[in-house]
């Protein structure tokens, strides 16, 4: 076992480690793949467009074109500025006009001018401009500046540089801004007021100053610049650039050859010389002259020589190229080289060994989630972390997360020259925190201890606890008004924070509550609902199981806790009654085999009872009353041999295991038959049967149960009718709400009066005579009612006085 | 002369049978059990078999099935049991009639007389007449118009002999009141069913042995009758 867990943690050491160096793999490649290139009054940071796919000659590529395009464009600019401050070898020691730079007004026209030298102003602007105001009164100040303008011409055209006020005296004081004058122009003026003739061209005359200076910082800035970058001759891009014609030009360039001076060239064998080299370009703006082996537009130089051609004075001539040794230089071109094509073959090793590497990795992850837990088939062990709650694991986890990142934040405020102390614990952590869930997750779930180690779910339980109590209470008022108060005041609750909330600008605050309304609301909706149906279900249940399914179950699982005991009771009730029925049933069934089967077995003697009387009756007595007595012999055991058919009839009938089989049987047809059958009968009991009706209906019924019940009744009209009566037998169609029914009637006159009521005769054992003298076995009426009952019919004997009447009525069958 | 073998459980009931057939001229031989029945009738020469079905030792259902696996002798069965499905269960295994307990002493008599008489006349006279009419025991001679059952001449009147004729044609085949009233009469049915009905009850008392349970012309109630086709 300790080996086992040994052997676990070596291998999720070695895992942890694959995935920091996978991290750190990944990193050196993507964070290294962005770079920076300076360029004169710039600096740009490319991210490669994709640093796997750099599939074109890095000569061809966009980024190739892009620098070299905006090195020629610094160097045009660069040149220009290197004219103003280098030309016939002044260091910056030139001077300038600053009248010249006012685009407003034509100061510049004014004989004389005000000059300054160039590094003055440079120095000027690199201190900053500050201003005095001075006041004067209107009057003081018309005499001096106004001429040609009026008061508000000045005020229109000066804008902040002036503004006036009423002072406590009432009079207008105008308050005037004058730049400080720091540096003497070069005659050692130090007052504008002799050079400007008024107001407005004073106000010029500060502005042009200043735009005079910046443009000189400026200027200087990208000089610096530039002679850091573009004076060196370890850059690739190569450059001659001439200013004026043949013989009588400027040349600068960075090529330095050996003893070969370019500048003593013609431009012709200039152009010849480096028509040989990569990026290869020759530019005469002036002539309209453009040839390149590169993709950098003309339009894209020319827009410099445009603007810089104040500086220049003269026609310039460009010829550059790219010398393209990009591993010796270490410049622009060498930078982005290196940053996309020379690392073609690093991007390829280290996808191919992060792929490795995760293939190991996934195939360890498998193998140790197949594992996790496992102790033997079938058994399985925990670790003590996986016996802890499920979100107090969580929070640990984040926490060793979150200090982790503090721990090499350091590393990381370092930035991208630290990559393995950020990135190789950055991946061990992740691969640690990724690989501590999803195994204790497994080993939970392997010991089902997933949901039973969960705080929220031990929580949602003890609150289904408390709910269920609460709900089940024996105290209806408790049951009942709890719940009611608890879900108003959670709601309540919420509604004040929103309302609180509302007031304030607090997006959260009222959101949050919302959802939480929201929940709440669906929750106890759902509740209701579920309560509602619990009650459906039960109540069809107890409908269900007080109908007779005695087999029906209401289904507990489907329930809330606080109706299960009810739905068991019910099912017990069921169950009970269920019992009972089965019982009653049985008891029913022994009966009536106990009654059959004694039957049976009376048979047997009462066989030989009667062929012994057959045989006596056969004998000639000579004793006179002998005869008498063998009659009665004879009558009575055909009576019980009667009883004891009719007995075996009954209980099967009220056992109810009497087959049926029906068919259609016309009514008419039946009664003609009958009465046939009892012809003889009835004529010697001197009966006249009148039978009344016309009607072709046929119902469905079993044809032999059908005789069997008519035989009982004519059986029985035959017994205890009155001498010398009518017997009516009527078949009739009925009406009205009984529609599509057929009504047998059979009514005769009683010998002897009825004692009972009519529905007492079709009980077992009753007859209507209480004496019970007479043949019969008193079950003929009951077997009959059973057995139309059994055919889906009704069956109904009426005792009026002397009149006996039986009715019978079943459902016509439709045709 | 005809020799019957009685078998019940129960002395007296044999003892009453011997006396009413020994009556009729038939020599009884007595068994107890089926076993013993069996044996009676491999050592002797029986031609109808009487016997009861619950009965100790072998019963008479197995004891059928028994000699049924070898001879073609008429068995009647006697049994306590009236139920409609005791009785077509007898007769599946091959008995040839079914008397239920108690039984009538007359009816038993004439059942035995009719099985042996259908017993011993079987494959003996031949009618190819094909005016005659032969189901089970009952012969209908439609040259001489005269109605034999096992034998013994039977008087109808023209009309119930006319309505057995109809029915025996058409044996097997249900017919109502009013159809059998057109046939015989020729007539549109005018309270045919009463009629009918009348002159069929008295053709069963001349022709069933017991009228109530009849075996020739059946009543199929509240439909109409029928002569058995399968007899």
């Amino acid at each position: 076992m300790r080996k086992k867990v040994t052997v676990r943690v070596l291998i999720s050491i070695f895992m942890h480690l694959l995935i920091g160096a996978a991290f750190v793999i990944m990193a050196n490649l993507l964070i290294r793949s962005d770079f920076t290139i300076n360029y004169l009054d710039d600096e740009v940071t490319y991210v490669p467009s994709s640093a796997f796919a750099e599939e074109y000659e890095f000569e061809e590529s966009d980024l190739y074109t892009e620098i070299y395009t905006r090195q020629l464009q610094d160097i045009i600019t660069y040149c220009a500025i290197k004219n103003v401050f280098e030309k016939n070898d002044k260091h910056i020691s030139d001077t300038v006009n600053i009248l010249d730079f006012d685009y407003s007004s034509n100061l510049n026209e004014r004989s004389g001018g005000l000059v300054y030298n160039i590094d003055d102003l440079i120095k000027w602007g690199r201190s900053g401009f500050t201003y005095t105001f001075k006041e004067f009164t209107v009057e003081e100040f018309m005499s001096h500046y106004s001429s040609p303008y009026s008061f508000d011409d000045i005020l229109y055209h000066s804008g902040d540089d002036i503004y006036y006020y009423v002072n406590d005296d009432g009079q207008t004081i105008v308050s005037v801004k004058f730049l400080d004058i720091l540096y003497p122009s070069v005659n050692g003026i130090t007052s504008f007021d002799t050079v400007a003739d008024n107001w407005i061209s004073f106000i010029d005359i500060q502005n042009a100053l200043k735009v005079a200076a910046e443009k000189y910082v400026k200027y200087y800035d990208m000089y610096r610049n530039g002679v850091g970058i573009y004076e060196f001759t370890n850059i690739n891009t190569k450059y001659v650039l001439r200013i004026g014609e043949d013989r009588d030009c400027t040349t600068y360039t960075n090529i330095k050859n050996g003893l070969l001076d370019y500048s003593s060239f013609s431009d012709d064998e200039l152009t010849e010389i480096i028509s040989d080299y990569k990026g290869f370009l020759v530019y005469y703006p002036d002539n309209l002259e453009y040839s390149t082996f590169s993709n950098v537009k003309e339009s894209d130089l020319y827009i410099y020589v445009r603007l810089y051609a104040d500086e220049y004075e003269d026609p310039i001539k460009l010829w550059a190229y790219v010398e393209g040794d990009y591993t010796k230089n270490d410049d622009a071109f060498s930078i982005a080289y290196n940053a996309t094509s020379g690392r073609k073959g690093t991007t390829y090793r280290s996808v191919a060994a992060v792929s490795a590497i995760l293939v190991v990795y996934v195939v360890l992850v498998f193998f140790m989630a197949i594992t996790a837990g496992v102790k033997k088939k079938g058994e399985y062990y925990f670790l003590f972390f996986d016996r802890i709650f499920l979100e107090v694991y969580a929070a640990l986890l984040a926490a060793c997360i979150i200090v982790s990142r503090f721990a090499f934040a350091k590393n990381y405020s370092e930035g991208v020259s630290n990559i393995y102390g950020v990135f190789l614990p950055l991946g061990i952590v992740t691969s640690f925190s990724f690989c501590s869930a999803l195994f204790t997750t497994i080993r939970r779930i392997r010991g089902k201890s997933f949901k039973n180690l969960s705080l929220f779910y031990r929580i949602f339980l003890l609150y289904q606890k408390i709910r269920d109590r609460i709900e089940n209470h024996h105290n209806a008022y408790f049951a009942a008004l709890v719940p009611f108060h608890f879900y108003f005041a959670i709601n309540f609750f919420l509604f004040v924070i929103i309302v609180m909330n509302s007031n304030r600008d607090n997006r959260w605050g009222i959101f949050i509550p919302i959802a939480l309304m929201v929940l709440v609301n669906v929750l106890f909706a759902i509740r209701q609902i579920r309560k509602t149906l619990d009650r459906n279900a039960l109540i069809d249940g107890i409908k269900r199981i007080s109908g007779g399914d005695i087999d029906f179950k209401i289904d507990n699982e489907e329930l809330l806790n606080i109706n299960k005991d009810l739905a068991d009771n019910i099912n017990h009730i069921g169950d009970a009654y269920k019992q009972a029925v089965n019982t009653s049933l049985k008891d029913e069934k022994m009966k009536s085999d106990l009654i059959t089967n004694v039957s049976h077995d009376l048979k047997t003697p009462l066989t030989s009872i009667i062929n012994y009387v057959n045989l006596l009756q056969d004998e000639n007595i000579d004793w006179e009353p002998a005869a008498g007595y063998i009659k009665t012999l004879e009558e009575k055991s055909i009576r019980l041999k009667q009883l004891l058919i009719d007995l075996i009839d009954a209980s099967r009938l009220s056992s109810g295991t009497t087959e049926v089989s029906l068919s259609e049987i016309k009514i008419t047809e039946l009664l003609h038959q009958i009465i046939a059958e009892f012809s003889d009968k009835l004529e010697d009991s001197g009966l006249e049967v009148i039978f009344d009706g016309e009607s072709k209906a046929s119902i469905m019924a079993d044809g032999r149960h059908m005789w069997r019940l008519m035989d009982n009744i004519f059986e029985n009209v035959c017994k205890y009718s009155l001498k010398g009566t009518r017997v009516y037998v009527s078949v009739r169609e009925l009406g009205g709400e009984n529609s599509g029914k057929i009504l047998i009637s059979v009514k005769n006159v009683s010998a002897a009066p009825n004692t009972l009521q009519g529905s007492e005769l079709t009980e077992r054992f009753i007859r209507g005579d209480s004496s019970r003298s007479s043949e019969g076995s008193g079950l003929g009426l009951y077997i009959a009612k059973s057995l139309t009952e059994l055919q889906n019919g009704s069956f109904e004997v009426i005792a009026d006085g002397d009149l006996f009447k039986v009715d019978i009525i079943f459902d016509i069958l439709k045709q | 002369m005809d020799r019957v073998l009685v078998c019940d459980d129960d002395k007296e009931i044999v003892d009453a049978i011997e006396i009413y057939l020994t009556r009729e001229g038939i020599e009884v031989l007595k068994a107890y059990n089926g076993e013993e029945a069996l044996e009676v009738l491999e050592k002797e020469d029986v031609q109808l078999l009487l016997m009861d079905i619950m009965m100790p030792k072998l019963d008479g259902i197995e004891a059928t099935k028994k000699i049924r696996e070898t001879s073609k002798l008429p068995i009647i069965l006697l049994s306590a049991k009236s139920e409609e499905k005791d009785k077509i269960g007898g007769l599946d295994i091959g008995a040839d009639d079914y008397i239920t307990k108690p039984f009538n002493a007359g009816e038993l008599v004439a059942r035995v007389k009719s099985n042996l008489r259908r017993y011993t006349s079987l494959g003996g006279q031949k009618d190819e007449n094909a005016s005659v009419i032969k189901i089970g025991g009952l012969t209908i001679n439609d040259e001489n118009k005269q109605v034999f059952v096992d034998g013994d001449f039977v008087r109808l009147t023209p009309i119930e002999y006319n309505i057995l004729l109809f029915l025996a044609r058409n044996k097997g085949n249900v017919f109502s009141s009013p159809q059998i009233y057109e046939h015989i009469w020729n007539e549109k049915p005018i309270d045919a069913e009463n009629t009918v009905a009348v002159h069929i009850r008295h053709i069963r008392e001349k022709i069933e042995i017991n009228p109530r349970e009849p075996e020739y012309l059946k009543v199929v109630w509240g439909v109409g009758y029928k002569i058995e086709g399968d007899l």
